[in-house]
């Protein structure tokens, strides 16, 4: 788990937070209520009535007056959790974290199924960096508060922060489904479709990055962000679209031409291919992919000494590239120069078979 | 100049003439309905659990009708006693229906059954059954009275490593079948960790799945030499099977590529190269996959290999190699371009898109629409249940393929137009399909299927392709050749074309017949002539022969009518 703090500044409130004019004010956190406490004679009713005027005066922002009354409150009903919990709040407004702490504990251990409280708690936690705690306070308001855009996006943010993509990816779509129009949603929809990629769940990056890009169609790198999404999820004809977009607008990257071109091959329109990733060796000549696919296109339009001389170059760069060697072999075949084809296929094999050596004994695995 | 290149996109797809083709499921009516294949756990948790069960297709009783045998599978906590998933032998009755004659057959005991050979391994003129298994593989000998005998300890061939395909095939010419047994994994769910085992994950694209094969141990293929009574001896390292790198082998197919006369062995291996055994003459190998062009796919990288098939696609008189593989590669349709080298044209021939999201398995070159060309099929399905979350373009249920060879263009190259979708749903709803492969169950000239589904019932699927081609079909029976004719070469004129039809060992995936060959002959109505070329290097020639008609050939005698009785 990543162990840096969260900032309180990055945190969303949630709804029932201290009043813009409430003054912070340090007060002493109450003792909890618990079974090891002195027996006191418990008025809950007076209590009540003690809470709710203390609440007129938080709203008024009578603040001192309000904490007395909390307090006088707990006095009448020490297991008076609703005072605890407005206490808390104020405490954490105050800055006053361990007291706020304190007092937030207090109330959630004698109701935990108030969500506000369970909320305020995680707060108070997440500038503690007490993470652990946090998360379950805030998985435990989701669940009360299944609504709360602040308890989600605090939660997706928890997630997100310590490196748990796949829950943050699905918590931030809560948030979006919750909020689909905060400003934060559309941010949060990149930061959504990348985590989905990232998890290797391309195909459900595809809708955020599209909603993204509504909003935003001029970011080009994220339509070929878009496009890599759609190529994973295989759905390539799609996936072009989006490549032939960031392409005309004349922006497209090595990357980009590389990828296109690989969908063309795939699709077999093998002239375009050609012409992708043409485009793409020219645009950066040293990654060996996109050099050892147009090989590939190349031998398949019975230009083979084109691509020979192409993968000439691949193994000078890279001696021990098997798939080189291998292509290189196929070509020269049909250029009927067969020593040289058998010499290229028995490099492949000598340097495919350490490779199979190694895999064959290696970790378990799902399939390559 | 290769008689298949040429452009896809760009070529005219000269096809229709032989009408739309149709397979209608008759599972039920024919008898087959109450089966049920059973391969462990339904979310696949170990890899022993993803492969199926095979099935044969051959003439036990030797009354003229192919008769069908169905491994069934058991899963890993086994069933209680009498429960166990059995294995099936239904008897072809000649009227379209089978007849489950299972418990008199001595073929019912249950087992984790793998894949199946069929071949007289002792001459006796009956065919016999080798069926590979998870926890021990089995011989069961065909006493022609209708009932087996188990006799794998005896002839030496119980090995109990995991075998997938198998092939009956007589590799040193002294007219007896030897046995190649394919091994895949070495399995132990004592090693091997279970599926979402959080100590070992294994993953594929991300999410977490049954483990293997990579990683797994694997164990070398086996070759059994036949030593002519009754017994035979592993000659694996003697002839020259790799056992330095091992590979995990799933399908094999014995044919003779260079037309040398002398057999060789081509195995489809998972997550590793795939291998060609080239025969020296003497039933030694030299491994030359790589070389020959039919190692890796079509980027030189080692594929998810599966089943494979041998067969002449383009009518130049060379057989062809299919290569079904695993999702997001391409199946392989590789050409014998001659000098001991094979061309990959699945680009060229069109099949390249169309199978890079399937998984396949089973597959065949088969003529079914009787125009004299063959075409093909693919069983798919996916191994990992869970592939459905992943949205990767495949599923775990998927619709097998049907493709229909077709001119391209002025050329007269061949390319595969696909016509799954007037195949009818027999062949395309979406399942776990496995095994499989082409028989003319109710003898009426055009080539049916048989498919197993994994967890579910197989599949009979019948021809009704309303093609007018005609056809010939041919029993072939050795002498001095070994009795299943394994290897024999029949060379047929008709019409103005010649055409190759080869009784190769195995193919397809966990999937054997006996040997029976068939032609489509489009608007011929003569063969010609018709010559064979025998396993022993005999060869007899025969002319003007009827079309739409079954004959049996057997070596150095005359040809002989074999109709229906």
């Amino acid at each position: 788990m990543k162990t840096g703090r969260f900032v309180g500044a990055a945190l969303v409130l949630c709804a029932a937070v201290l009043p813009v004019h409430a003054s912070p004010m340090a007060t002493a956190a109450p003792t909890p209520a618990t079974a090891s406490s002195p027996a006191t004679a418990s008025n809950p009713s007076a209590a009540d009535a003690l809470y709710d005027q203390a609440d007129r005066m938080f709203a008024a922002g009578q603040m001192d007056q309000a904490v007395a009354l909390y307090h006088k409150a707990l006095d009448a009903d020490p297991a008076h959790w609703k005072s605890l919990c407005r206490l808390g709040q104020i405490q954490a407004a105050a800055r006053s974290y361990p007291e706020a702490e304190q007092s937030l504990k207090a109330a959630v251990a004698i109701n935990p199924d108030n969500g506000v409280c369970q909320s305020r708690l995680a707060q108070v936690l997440l500038i503690g960096n007490k993470l652990s705690e946090a998360e379950a306070a805030l998985e435990k308001a989701a669940q009360l508060m299944p609504g709360d855009e602040g308890v989600l996006f605090n939660l997706a943010r928890l997630y997100e922060n310590t490196d748990r993509p796949g829950p943050a990816a699905d918590t931030y779509s809560r948030f979006l489904e919750t909020a689909p129009a905060s400003e934060r949603a559309t941010a949060t929809r990149l930061k959504v479709a990348r985590l989905y990629s990232e998890i290797l769940q391309p195909a459900r990056a595809v809708e955020p990055y599209r909603r993204f890009l509504e909003a935003q169609p001029g970011q080009l790198s994220v339509r070929a962000e878009l496009a890599t999404a759609l190529m994973g999820a295989s759905r390539y004809a799609e996936a072009l679209e989006e490549y032939d977009k960031v392409i005309s607008a004349g922006s497209a990257d090595a990357t980009t031409l590389s990828n296109a071109g690989a969908i063309c091959m795939l699709l077999q329109n093998t002239p375009r291919a050609i012409e992708l990733l043409g485009k793409a060796v020219a645009a950066d000549p040293k990654p060996v992919p996109p050099r050892l696919s147009l090989a590939m296109v190349l031998s398949q339009s019975g230009q083979d000494a084109r691509a020979v001389e192409l993968l000439r170059g691949v193994t000078a760069d890279d001696p021990e590239n098997n798939r080189a060697w291998f292509l290189m072999g196929q070509s020269l075949m049909k250029l009927g120069r067969v020593d040289e084809a058998r010499s290229a296929f028995e490099r492949h094999r000598s340097i495919h078979d350490r490779i199979m050596k190694e895999r064959v004994s290696g970790r378990t695995e799902g399939h390559p | 100049m290769s008689p298949v290149s040429g452009w896809l996109l760009t070529a005219t797809l000269a096809a229709a003439a032989g009408g739309a083709p149709l397979f209608n499921e008759v599972t039920r009516p024919a008898g087959l309905g109450g089966v049920m294949l059973v391969t462990g756990s339904s979310s696949k948790d170990y890899i022993v659990e993803t492969i199926g069960t095979g099935a044969a297709a051959f003439d036990f009783d030797l009354d003229g009708w192919q008769d069908i045998y169905l491994p069934n599978g058991s899963r890993l906590e086994g069933f209680p006693k009498g429960q166990e998933p059995r294995p099936h032998l239904f008897r072809n009755k000649g009227d379209g229906t089978f007849e489950d004659v299972t418990a008199r057959s001595g073929l019912g005991e249950p087992f984790w059954g793998s894949g199946v050979a069929v071949g007289d391994y002792d001459n006796d003129g009956w065919p016999d059954l080798y069926a590979t298994a998870y926890g021990g593989n089995r011989l069961f000998h065909n006493r022609g009275d209708g009932t087996f005998e188990e006799v794998a300890h005896q002839a030496g061939v119980d090995d109990p490593r995991w075998g997938a395909s198998s092939t009956f095939a007589d590799f040193d010419g002294d007219g007896r079948l030897d046995l190649y047994v394919a091994t895949y994994v070495a399995f132990d769910t004592a090693t091997v960790p279970r599926r979402g085992d959080l100590e070992h994950p294994c993953y594929y694209r991300g999410a977490l799945v049954m483990c293997g094969p990579t990683g797994l141990k694997a164990d070398p293929d086996i070759l059994y030499h036949n030593n002519g009574d009754g017994t035979f001896t592993d000659a694996t390292i003697a002839s020259g099977i790799r056992t330095d790198l091992l590979m995990f082998g799933l399908g094999v197919v014995a044919f003779d590529y260079d037309e040398d006369g002398h057999i060789d062995i081509y195995v489809a291996n998972d997550a590793t190269p795939n291998q060609l055994y080239h025969n020296r003459g003497d039933g030694t190998f030299d491994e030359v996959a790589a070389v020959s062009g039919v190692a890796y796919g079509v980027d030189g990288a080692e594929e998810g290999s599966m089943g494979t098939s041998a067969g002449d696609f383009d009518g130049d008189g060379h057989l062809d190699l299919l290569v079904t593989n695993f999702s997001h590669q391409f199946y392989q349709l590789l050409r014998y371009a001659g000098g001991g080298y094979f061309e990959d044209v699945t680009f060229a021939t069109g099949l390249a898109e169309k199978t890079y999201l399937t998984l396949g398995w089973a597959t065949d070159f088969f003529d079914y629409d009787n125009d004299g060309w063959l075409d093909i099929f693919f069983s798919n399905g996916h191994v990992y249940p869970s592939v459905d979350d992943f949205q990767i373009g495949t599923k775990y249920l998927q619709p097998c393929q049907l493709f229909r060879n077709v001119t391209a263009g002025s050329g007269g190259g061949r390319v595969f137009q696909d016509v799954s979708g007037n195949a009818g749903p027999g062949l395309t709803t979406p399942r776990a399909h496995r095994a499989g492969g082409v028989f003319d169950f109710d003898r009426d000239g055009r080539l049916d299927l048989l498919l197993t589904v994994m967890d579910g019932a197989p599949l009979l699927l019948h021809n009704e392709s309303p093609s007018s081609g005609h056809w010939v079909e041919l029993r072939l029976a050795g002498k001095a050749s070994n009795r299943s004719a394994i290897g024999a070469r029949i060379s047929l004129k008709a019409g103005g074309r010649s055409l190759i039809r080869y009784a190769a060992g195995g193919g397809s995936f966990l999937w054997s017949s006996d040997t029976k060959l068939h032609a489509g002959l489009g608007a011929a109505k003569t063969i010609d002539g018709l010559q064979v070329l025998w396993p022993s290097g005999a060869r007899q020639e025969f002319r003007n022969l009827a079309v739409d008609r079954e004959y049996q050939l057997v070596e150095g005698e005359p040809i002989q009518p074999a109709g229906k009785p």
